[in-house]
């Protein structure tokens, strides 16, 4: 993995703006509309090289292929592995940030909100030229382009195993390894094939708002240490070099008020395989936490993936600004070892874009201007 | 007017949210529709007693009245001022800001401002005749629910907020058919406009409010191209249209004492990029020619929350309070308390801590659900705690 050696690289979280045409079939395709699965596949191939060819443009240095043709960053896997089914008509996924204000109303979820995935038989892969898909269509788009490192991000076993309603495996720890093992296969094809992996675990941060609110600190960090040990599981012969682990409060513009503090589960989080841990650190949930590396030390050799733009809301991060939060993390964990990320992604899911796609590419270039900013100053 | 002499005080833009029923009646009565004067009266009082004791219980110092129930800036205020008809095609929400930005996010400013509601207060003002103020009932029916409000609250001090005699004439650049042939300069409108809006001052000082003059356009009106011409104002163009509306609004605020007058500065509160907003820098020292003790400025929005670094080369004059936003209209998020305090611990670090009141970036009320507004207003009382805890062991 390629660090700030000589000035700050940036990066962002995975997923970003899908072309309009494109997010019309995606949601067809989820919905289980009729599509044209050629005219799709050749649609994503095309997205991919654009999404690239953009990212450099905005001065991205570690670039993605986007998660262009993937419906959401961790529903993908219905699509391509056995045992899970989609579901109508579930209950909706209670958020104890939003609770507390029963009358906020939060954006549409969209039709396919109440749909949720469930396990009803034995985890394995029902497609694996998914990945490969993925693979090729990147390798395409970044032919003539030369971006510093490039990645593809991949959901964690955790996140899965808590999204995924269980009903066919004996208890949740059963479920969760069985999901690290076969994920472990998608994680080695990227890694084989060149790229950076990143995982993508909100499960360790949100799971504290959502799925786990109702457990005690002690509870809940029994749980996502167990999360932790299976991701480990499922990393194991993959150098931490390649990974980047991206931990996550949730995309939503809720009050966030219950997020779980970074302090309180750092030291779980340090023990994941990764070369690079990457935390929110730009809206004003998580804006302080960089204050949380002066006490605790990062790991030798890792590097530290820092929000320096957010992705909930369509005001633009002054560069100024954005160089402001990099002095602050490269003042206490040494300049070489921060990059500069975003909070999230810019398409999490193809439901609805955040944040207009027009101001997610801007939002990108103040980055690289704050990072361009950064330098000066760090280096002189 | 208090200062943070023992701890970081704090406050609050002035406008908090209205009931959806309130909020209607004021549509309507800008619609000229008729409505039950009796009842509403009684609604906008009893919401007022409600948000002062909101205010209360979240922490906030220095209150305001929330301007429940008022219709529009200076709404049927001015005699010889007020709206005109539409012209065919013309559309309201984008006649008073067709911003520069729009062209480089067009698709998303055509989708923001058409989910935009669209009242009669967005109609373009115009001179009919001789200005002069025509608002002492409305006002004084204010004062008198706020002072009723306060009656049965604790708080340190209270505010009412003034737009700015520029507030009412949008758009920068000289503008002929907006004060013809009434008034024979831009200068003679301005400074007619300026005296019929002291009168509105006086009252709210005079029945021993703060008053807060809101002056967005000094720095938000730099988007906007010349009505005329079309073409943006050059920066020197601009400071000196601005500096014009300083003027004008110093010569409004003549005999009213400084230490009563707040004044709060913003650069517009929609939801959008913001990237041409004009840097602090090029407009502070136009902003601080302006006869009032506090300055308030937007501090924790992403565009201008680097801004604390220009009182590192500009000095807040002496007896000044600075006001930073520490809490933002911009996102829903609630800022985390500590990130509060981080904020304002710079600020007293640059300007000392007694001249530093916590504020938010602009009026949260409309701008935010209701429960966000007050999770926010405890937010920061909490963070102002935690900075006074900092700035007053050392």
């Amino acid at each position: 993995m390629k660090r700030s050696t000589e000035r700050i690289l940036t990066t962002h979280a995975g997923s970003l703006a899908r072309p309009p045409d494109l997010l019309e079939m995606l949601r067809a395709k989820t919905s289980d509309q009729p599509y044209d699965p050629a005219a799709f596949a050749e649609r994503v191939r095309t997205a991919v090289a654009e999404v690239v060819r953009q990212q450099i443009d905005a001065g991205v240095d570690v670039v993605s292929d986007g998660e262009e043709g993937k419906p959401g960053f961790a529903n993908y896997v219905k699509d391509r592995l056995t045992g899970i089914v989609a579901r109508e008509g579930m209950r909706p996924r209670i958020f104890s940030d939003r609770a507390e204000f029963p009358d906020f109303q939060p954006p549409a979820t969209g039709a396919i909100g109440l749909r949720r995935l469930v396990c009803t038989g034995p985890i394995g892969w029902k497609d694996k030229g998914a990945v490969q898909a993925d693979i090729e269509n990147f390798r395409a788009a970044l032919q003539g382009v030369q971006p510093t490192e490039a990645f593809i991000p991949a959901v964690s076993p955790g996140t899965l195993a808590q999204n995924v309603v269980n009903e066919h495996y004996k208890d949740e720890e059963a479920f969760l390894y069985a999901v690290a093992e076969v994920m472990r296969e998608e994680y080695q094809a990227i890694v084989q094939a060149g790229f950076l992996l990143q995982i993508d675990s909100p499960d360790l941060a949100m799971g504290k708002n959502v799925q786990l609110a109702d457990k005690t600190m002690e509870e809940f960090r029994k749980i996502i240490a167990l999360r932790v040990e299976a991701l480990n599981h499922a990393l194991a012969g993959i150098p931490p070099e390649h990974v980047r682990h991206h931990i996550c409060w949730g995309n939503g513009e809720g009050p966030h008020h219950k997020d779980v503090e970074l302090k309180d589960i750092i030291d779980i989080l340090l023990q994941a395989r990764a070369g690079a841990i990457y935390v929110e650190g730009a809206n004003p949930r998580h804006g302080h936490e960089w204050k949380v590396f002066r006490h605790v030390k990062l790991p030798d050799g890792m590097v530290l993936i820092a929000g320096v733009i957010d992705t909930k809301t369509n005001f633009i991060e002054h560069p100024e600004l954005v160089a402001d939060r990099i002095l602050n993390y490269a003042s206490v964990v040494g300049r070489e070892n921060v990059i500069a990320g975003t909070d999230c992604g810019f398409g999490t899911s193809a439901d609805r874009d955040r944040v207009a796609p027009s101001i997610s590419w801007a939002k990108l270039r103040a980055m690289a201007e704050g990072a361009r900013l950064a330098s000066q100053q760090l280096w002189g | 007017m208090k200062r943070s002499t023992e701890r970081i005080l704090t406050t609050h833009a002035g406008r908090l949210p209205s009931p959806p029923d309130v909020t209607e009646t004021v549509r309507a009565i800008q619609r000229g529709e008729s409505y039950d004067r009796e009842a509403f009266g009684r609604r906008v009082r009893a919401m007022t007693a409600e948000v002062v004791r909101q205010q209360g219980e979240t922490g906030v110092d220095i209150v305001s009245d929330g301007e429940i129930g008022r219709i529009g800036p200076f709404w049927g205020r001015l005699a010889g001022y007020g709206p005109r008809a539409l012209k065919p095609g013309e559309d309201p929400r984008q006649a008073g800001t067709p911003r520069g930005e729009w062209k480089f996010f067009p698709k998303f400013y055509e989708e923001y401002w058409a989910a935009q509601p669209m009242g009669a207060a967005n109609l373009p003002l115009v001179c009919t005749g001789p200005i002069s103020y025509a608002g002492q009932d409305a006002i004084q029916a204010e004062i008198a629910n706020f002072k009723a409000a306060l009656a049965v609250a604790r708080v340190e001090e209270a505010f009412m907020c003034v737009v700015s005699p520029g507030w009412l004439v949008p758009g920068f650049g000289h503008r002929d058919e907006d004060f013809q042939p009434h008034y024979p300069s831009e200068e003679a409108f301005f400074f007619a406009l300026a005296e019929a809006m002291r009168e509105e001052y006086k009252a709210v000082v005079d029945a021993g409010f703060i008053l807060q003059i809101d002056n967005p356009r000094v720095v938000s009106g730099w988007d906007v191209p010349d009505p005329r011409t079309h073409r943006h104002l050059t920066l020197e163009e601009y400071r000196q249209a601005a500096t014009l509306r300083v003027d004008a609004l110093n010569h409004a605020l003549e005999g009213i004492p400084e230490e009563r007058v707040r004044h709060h500065v913003c650069w517009g509160s929609w939801k959008g990029p913001h990237t041409v907003d004009i840097p602090l820098k090029d407009a502070i020292d136009i902003i601080l020619r302006v006869k009032a003790q506090a300055h308030f400025l937007e501090a924790s929005n992403v565009r201008h929350e680097h801004e604390w670094k220009v009182w590192q080369g500009v000095r807040l004059p002496e007896g000044k309070i600075l006001i930073p936003g520490v809490v933002a209209h911009a996102t829903n998020l609630v800022e985390h308390p500590e990130l509060v305090a981080d904020r304002l611990v710079r600020y007293a670090d640059l300007v000392g801590r007694e001249n530093v009141i916590a504020g938010t970036d602009c009026g949260l009320g409309g701008r935010l659900h209701p429960e966000i507004v007050w999770a926010k207003f405890q937010a920061m009382a909490e963070g102002a705690r935690l900075a006074s805890a900092q700035l007053w062991r050392r």
